[in-house]
């Protein structure tokens, strides 16, 4: 009782509290914009927690990942354009329910099923990270090696419709983690002679450069002065006790499925909100009624897509794996504060880890407030063109960049990235295992080299026990429906290629 | 460009790339001993990724020269490529200005004003100049309040 008063002292600070406040409403935002989004959002404020204590920055930016699912609704509700990906399922009945006269409500539900299910999500953090980090504990070099590997894999093979292109990615995100000072050896690599490149490549300048400035892009490129026009200038948010009873159910398989599907690496909200709406309308006594402005279509995935984050964040506390592309970039913010996530980490940040629990479900209800007083105003904020949005957020992307180290090498940098990853996502390159690969690099290069030298550079060392050889069993199971689909998908070809041959004979 | 052109250059890229690091790499690495008794030294790991990484670049190349759909062989359009391509020289510009010169909010209140007056140019010159200027001041302003008053953080 001690140690939970303890951390709940450490928790509720003033710093902590207005990094919360700070994060939900750049996540809300940021969110909603349809083109900017949740990933976006905590890379711009990545640099930020620089100048913060651990637990303040971090909370920041889980605040933002949060918010960011849930404004991610608002567009696709009022709008009919999803803000994120997570919400393109929300956009199927919140869009009808809106143009049905009843907006402020489709909003409401959105964010009450967000909000359960982002403490559904805290819940499954508190109670199942702990005893999988104390499981975790058994694990050697090899172990862990290998599931990173699991990571790269479940990521790699699950984003992106081209899989060469897949794993091209991951063996790019690998080799930019391996750049700079080997910290076993000490010899410099692949640093093309500039100093500025003897830490490694500035994480802050990698992140924001292919996340954000590749994206503005893309945005230049979707059109400038696209006005996205909202016919709802009243928003009567009051929801009755019947329609809460309505989405109860929804809300808690979207829960369920949500932090199920978080969990495994690589699927994440994108994914899990339409597992959840697909289960919820098959479970439903009226599944005509969907895609028609259904209040259960807009509980499922909005609770699913919340709670996935609180599941993304089990495998990334517990091994040190992050589960999307978000909770690589909240990794990111560990590494700068010299914190290695994994299961030690529960030993040797004991308070942060709480701090993260505990705050996980501040969140959530920073989340719930913020979104009550504030949905209505910042439905405004879709009226703002994209020339606007794309001249500041790239001078704040600038800034943020310098800001993290003061070099102006890492702003040509990002430039660079930001240019080659617009060319690479064009080209279905996937931007999400480069930097999953990139955060995962030191962990697995690390491990690898050990569990060689250990074994004097026998690979049986991956095999040698019960618990690798298990995780090679996964990571085999991982890989097959991709190398299953591809074979299936070159064997329909070549069936369609000798029976077109055999119809140009006949002819 | 056809997306077969673009994706055929991408993967020649990406082979010139892993060849170019693992060059460099194994220099560096030359200069000191880079191989323990295991024979798992520094550049083991980084060479291993090299060759996964021009072997797949490989295998999309030719699967690419083999594709002749219609898809493959449609051409890339860009919209707004000209927007793309003012920007990046503006922002080129700008670090360029910012690194030699100095006066980091003189070039940011510059770089948002010629941004957004090139943006909103369909409304008019005076127009879009106008609300150019005015958001670049109130930006810059705030800005400077924050990071150079509040924050002292001199840029």
């Amino acid at each position: 009782m001690e140690t939970f008063i303890n951390d709940l002292g450490n928790l509720f600070t003033i710093t902590n509290m207005l990094c919360i406040l700070l994060g939900t409403g750049v996540g809300l935002v940021f969110g909603a914009l349809p083109g900017l989004g949740t990933v976006i959002a905590v890379a711009l404020l990545l640099p930020v927690t620089f100048t913060l204590p651990p637990l303040a920055g971090i909370l920041m930016l889980l605040a933002t990942y949060q918010a960011g699912e849930y404004g991610g609704s608002i567009s696709a509700i009022l709008l009919g354009v999803p803000g994120t990906p997570q919400a393109a399922a929300t956009v199927l009945d919140g869009y009808p329910m809106a143009m049905n006269g009843a907006p402020g409500k489709a909003l409401s539900f959105s964010l009450l099923s967000s909000s359960i299910g982002g403490i559904f999500g805290g819940l499954v953090l508190i109670f199942v990270s702990v005893p999988l980090a104390e499981f975790a504990l058994n694990f050697g070099s090899p172990e862990y090696f290998l599931l990173g590997v699991i990571g790269l894999i479940t990521v790699g093979l699950l984003s992106g419709t081209d899989k060469i292109k897949s794993l091209i990615s991951i063996i790019l995100g690998l080799m930019a983690g391996t750049v700079g000072v080997d910290t076993l050896t000490g010899v410099d690599r692949a640093t093309f002679g500039q100093p500025e490149l003897m830490d490694g490549i500035n994480l802050v300048a990698f992140l924001v450069g292919m996340f954000a400035v590749s994206e503005l892009f893309i945005m230049i490129s979707k059109g400038l002065n696209t006005r996205y026009i909202s016919a709802h200038t009243k928003l009567e948010t009051r929801l009755t006790k019947e329609d809460v009873k309505l989405i109860a159910k929804p809300t808690l398989i979207g829960s369920l499925i949500g932090a199920a599907t978080g969990i495994l690496p690589g699927i994440g909200g994108g994914a899990s909100c339409w597992f959840a709406y697909a289960a919820v309308s098959k479970m439903s006594k009226h599944p005509e009624k969907f895609g028609k402005g259904c209040a259960e279509g807009i509980a499922a995935p909005e609770s699913s897509n919340n709670a996935s984050a609180g599941g993304a964040m089990v495998p990334f506390l517990a091994l040190g794996i992050p589960g999307s592309a978000a909770v690589a970039i909240i990794m990111g913010a560990f590494i700068m504060h010299g914190i290695q996530p994994g299961p030690n980490v529960f030993t040797a940040e004991r308070d942060l880890v709480y701090g993260i629990f505990y705050g996980f479900m501040l969140t959530t209800v920073a989340m719930f407030l913020v979104g009550s007083l504030v949905t209505p105003v910042f439905s405004r904020v879709l009226l703002v063109p994209n020339s606007f949005l794309v001249a500041i957020v790239l001078v704040l992307c600038l800034i943020g960049i310098y800001a993290s180290k003061a070099a102006f090498f890492d702003l040509w940098l990002a430039l660079g990235v930001g240019v080659v990853f617009y060319i690479l996502k064009r080209l279905d390159y996937s931007v999400s295992s480069v930097i999953i690969a990139y955060v995962l690099a030191p962990i697995i290069e690390e491990n690898f080299r050990r569990s060689l030298t250990l074994s004097n550079g026998s690979y049986q060392v991956f095999i040698s026990n019960g618990y690798s050889i298990a995780l090679v069993l996964m990571i085999l199971l991982a890989a097959a429906p991709s190398i299953h689909n591809a074979f299936k998908k070159r064997g329909n070809q070549s069936a369609s290629a000798t029976a077109e041959g055999r119809t140009n004979t006949a002819d | 460009m056809t997306l077969k052109s673009l994706n055929s250059i991408m993967s020649i890229l990406l082979i010139i790339g892993g060849i170019s690091y693992a060059l460099n790499l194994n220099h560096s690495a030359s200069q000191a001993i880079f191989f323990s008794s295991s024979g798992v030294g520094p550049v083991y790991f980084p060479n291993i990724l090299t060759g996964l990484l021009i072997f797949l670049s490989l295998v999309t190349l030719i699967k690419n020269l083999r594709d002749s759909g219609p898809e493959n062989m449609a051409r890339v359009v860009t919209p707004n490529l000209g927007y793309i391509l003012v920007t990046l020289a503006l922002v080129i510009a700008f670090i360029a200005s910012w690194q030699f010169i100095g006066f980091f909010y003189l070039n940011v209140f510059a770089l948002l004003t010629i941004l957004m007056t090139i943006y909103r140019i369909e409304f008019g010159i005076r127009n879009s100049l106008l609300v150019g200027v005015v958001t670049a001041a109130c930006t810059t302003g705030f800005l400077f309040g924050l990071f150079g008053k509040i924050l002292g953080i001199s840029f």
